[in-house]
């Protein structure tokens, strides 16, 4: 602004000045010819007289001394051409002047200008002839000269004037508009400064409204444009945010893909299940991140399809998992593909649930079976043999009666299992704050004819004011039922050791033996109903299978919790832990045992 | 670089590293097989081997379309060269995989006795090593990849310590000649998935930086 400015006022100035010096001297011209012109009728008034008697000299003698008094030359030419008077040269010496422009326009009546170049002084001179009349007719002409030189000289200071005071011009406008260029600027700069504010995003920056009206208007519009884009943006941050709440507080796993495979986004959910970090990944390749092929067949299968498709995809790292997928292909709003969406459901659990559902119902029909084909066989052997060998018919109706105890303990496993996971679903088990003591003392009582035919040793510890919250009946059971296990997986003279204490919070019963122990792989499956470590083996020692799943729901029924720890040929240590109230007051504890 | 030569880039790592994930997975469902003593998952392992096959081949074609194709210079040909030779790195361990569930079969087959090395430790191991790798190959991670090659040697460590174990139980228990020699073979089979494993982080290092450093030689700065 500052220089286009300044351009146009110099301009501006130097228009001006061109055209001053142009009127000053057209001007000056015209005053110094005038000025001629006066002389010329001066001096006219003064030779009229000596030149109607002839007398030439006394007509020179009054050129000679006007032209000292007046500062010009002067010359006086008849009518014929000849010079009678001159200035600055005896006459003489001059030749016919006749043909001179001035002269010409004179002898015709007219005051007579011209401006040339004088042979007479070798000079450019300028000429004012004026005719002297006398009856009537042109007498003789009194022509006034002045060089023009030296007018031109006059001229110079003129220029060197105007030059400077345009000079002085230039400066002061050059400084004004410096400051009204500064004054209009910086407002814009302002302004500019403000805009590239927004931009960066602080749309709530508001721009000073000062300066001219149009700046000022300028400004306000702008700030009213940075308020609408605020606001819009808040309105889309909301939804945004509103999106991914939505989408991190979902449970299921959703992954965005591009169409390379790139990874556009996934929820908290998602990046559980693959253990990858949601902040991490955007914008990697999903192949990079995920080492379960069959998921990323399952990507790839979705970027192609045109239609919708699910599946059960198994992760078989870190641990067995089972997710059932979905997948729909992405598209922008112009029904372009931009890529897929997969959403991920865990199934393992429903999974495991359908799988013992299965097995269980396989095992309750084979275990239900195998005593009764057994009693079936014996019965119809005595019937067929029509009791003769009474010896034998014993030993065969011992074998069906065995058997029919095992179908009874089997079934009444059942019921217990059921009475308590039914009782544990409604809340119907009644749950008393009471001693520990006394139900693992009965416990043991109950086993102590089992244990002895081994020549097994119990040994229990117990606190004696150790209380918990308890259905004493279904808690024996449950520490029988580890009792009995004990026992049968310990070698004769083994050692069984049942120890109640508590920790924080809680008590823990231990049942401990020193027995065969129980690989590791079977530990996870070792609570499930009629799952055996040694199948022939278990039934040998006349187990249900169901020993286990009892004490699991029982303690589960406690809200508490069982656990097993086990080192092959070193034993096994089974804990059931169940949160704790306050313990009792030594008052209340009467009798000890231990 | 032209668009063309970067999406056939982008293609062929897509493709190795679906590849990787399958060898994986083979390798962790062989060491699966074999502790869960599952002669099924086993026998699915050795029919699946021939997709890692076909897979192979479909990753070299493509290494070689990519080659005539584009002459890639720098990076992008080491990245082209690497990757053919971690497919076939990739191609071995898949069938490393099928010779433990070749062994898992078997050792089931004679009764499953207990497993008397850490079996789970060793693959653990390898598995990392594995994952490392290809991790570094993703990341162009040469700090990750020259880890990998620090950790062949525990896993060398491993498979020795393993044979030790197994010729005192040879000594003392003839029984179980058969089951242990099948053991030793997966434990044998394990410690030439890292090797492998091992030639792959090699192969990260040279694409990244352009030098070999099999054999030693790039150690000392060569």
């Amino acid at each position: 602004v500052f220089w286009s400015y300044l351009a146009i006022m110099v301009g501006l100035i130097v228009v001006l000045g061109l055209y001053a010096s142009r009127e000053a001297r057209e001007f000056y011209l015209d005053r110094e010819s005038r000025e001629l012109e006066t002389a010329a009728h001066l001096v006219k008034a003064r030779i009229a007289e000596p030149l109607g008697g002839g007398r030439f000299a006394d007509v020179q003698a009054v050129c000679a001394e006007s032209s000292r008094s007046l500062g010009m030359r002067i010359t006086v030419i008849l009518p014929s051409g000849k010079v009678v008077g001159e200035s600055s040269e005896q006459p003489e010496h001059l030749e016919n002047h006749r043909n001179r422009p001035e002269i010409i326009e004179a002898l015709a009546g007219s005051v007579g200008r011209s401006r040339r170049f004088s042979s007479t002084r070798g000079q450019e001179l300028m000429y004012v002839a004026v005719p002297l009349k006398q009856d009537g007719r042109v007498a003789a002409v009194i022509r006034t000269s002045f060089p023009v030189h030296t007018l031109l000289q006059t001229f110079h200071v003129v220029y060197l004037r105007i030059g400077a005071a345009g000079l002085a011009a230039t400066l002061l406008v050059a400084l004004a508009s410096l400051v009204v260029a500064r004054k209009i600027v910086r407002p814009l700069e302002v302004i500019r400064a403000g805009a590239e504010r927004f931009a960066g995003g602080e749309l709530e920056h508001r721009l000073p409204i000062r300066g001219a009206e149009e700046v000022r208007m300028l400004a306000e519009s702008m700030n009213h444009m940075a308020q609408e884009l605020h606001q819009r943006m808040q309105t889309i941050i909301s939804q945004e945010h509103e999106h991914e709440a939505v989408l991190s507080s979902m449970d299921e796993g959703v992954l965005a893909v591009d169409q390379t495979g790139k990874i556009l986004s996934l929820n908290d959910a998602c990046g559980k299940l693959l253990s990858l970090n949601p902040e991490k990944v955007r914008g990697r390749l999903v192949h990079e991140l995920v080492r379960t092929c069959n998921l990323l067949e399952f990507v790839e299968r979705t970027l192609i399809s045109a239609t919708r498709i699910e599946e059960d995809i198994e992760f078989s790292r870190p641990d067995n998992r089972w997710m059932h997928a979905h997948g729909t292909v992405l598209r922008d709003p112009q029904g372009n593909k931009i890529g897929a969406l997969i959403v991920l459901h865990d199934i393992t659990r429903l999974r495991h649930l359908e799988n013992v559902r299965r097995d269980f119902v396989a095992n309750v029909s084979h275990e239900l079976r195998t005593p009764i084909t057994s009693i079936k066989g014996f019965v119809e052997t005595l019937l067929a043999e029509e009791l003769e060998d009474k010896q034998t018919s014993l030993r065969f109706l011992r074998i069906v009666l065995k058997q029919a105890d095992r179908l009874d303990a089997i079934i009444h496993d059942l019921l217990t299992l059921s009475r308590v996971e039914r009782g544990a679903e409604g809340q119907t088990i009644q749950l008393e704050r009471e001693r520990i003591c006394p139900v693992l003392q009965s416990a043991v009582e109950m086993c102590e004819r089992k244990a002895a035919d081994k020549q097994i040793d119990i040994e229990l510890t117990c606190a004696d004011d150790l209380a918990a919250t308890i259905n004493s009946p279904l808690l024996e059971q449950a520490v029988v039922n580890l009792l009995d296990n004990a026992i049968k997986y310990s070698s004769p003279r083994g050692h069984v050791r049942i120890v109640a204490v508590s920790g924080p919070g809680e008590v823990t019963i231990r049942v401990e033996d020193d027995g065969c122990g129980i690989e590791s792989r079977h530990l996870p499956r070792l609570f499930e109903r009629f799952y055996r470590v040694d199948k022939a083996r278990s039934r040998e020692l006349g187990g249900t299978g169901l020993g286990l799943a009892i004490v699991k729901h029982i303690v589960a029924a406690h809200d508490g919790s069982v656990q097993v720890q086990s080192t092959v040929g070193a034993g096994s240590v089974f804990s059931i832990r169940l949160p704790a109230g306050a313990s009792l007051t030594p008052a209340d504890s009467d009798s000890a045992c231990g | 670089m032209s668009v063309h030569l970067q999406r056939e880039i982008d293609h062929l790592k897509r493709q190795l590293l679906s590849l990787c994930a399958m060898v994986e997975e083979q390798v962790h469902l062989a060491i699966r097989a074999l502790l869960e003593r599952d002669a099924e998952l086993a026998r699915q392992i050795q029919t699946r081997d021939s997709e890692i096959d076909q897979r192979e081949v479909e990753v070299e074609e493509e290494c070689l379309k990519t080659l005539a194709l584009h002459q890639p210079v720098a990076i992008d040909l080491r990245f082209v060269v690497a990757t053919l030779k971690i497919n076939s790195d990739l191609e071995r361990i898949g069938d490393l995989a099928v010779n433990i569930a070749r062994k898992a079969v078997a050792f089931i087959g004679q009764g499953s006795a207990e497993i008397p090395f850490d079996v789970a430790g060793m693959w653990q191991k390898t598995q990392g090593m594995l994952h490392d790798s290809i991790d570094a190959l993703v990341n162009l991670d040469v700090g990750l990849a020259n880890q990998v090659c620090a950790q062949d040697n525990e896993v060398d460590q491993m498979k020795r310590e393993n044979r030790k174990r197994a010729e005192a139980i040879l000594l003392k228990d003839a029984a179980r000649v058969p089951g242990i020699l099948n053991l030793l073979a997966v434990s044998r089979n394990l410690e030439r998935i890292a090797d492998h494993a091992t030639n792959i982080a090699e192969d990260v290092i040279y694409m990244v930086q352009g030098r070999i450093i099999r054999h030693g030689t790039g150690v000392d700065g060569g």
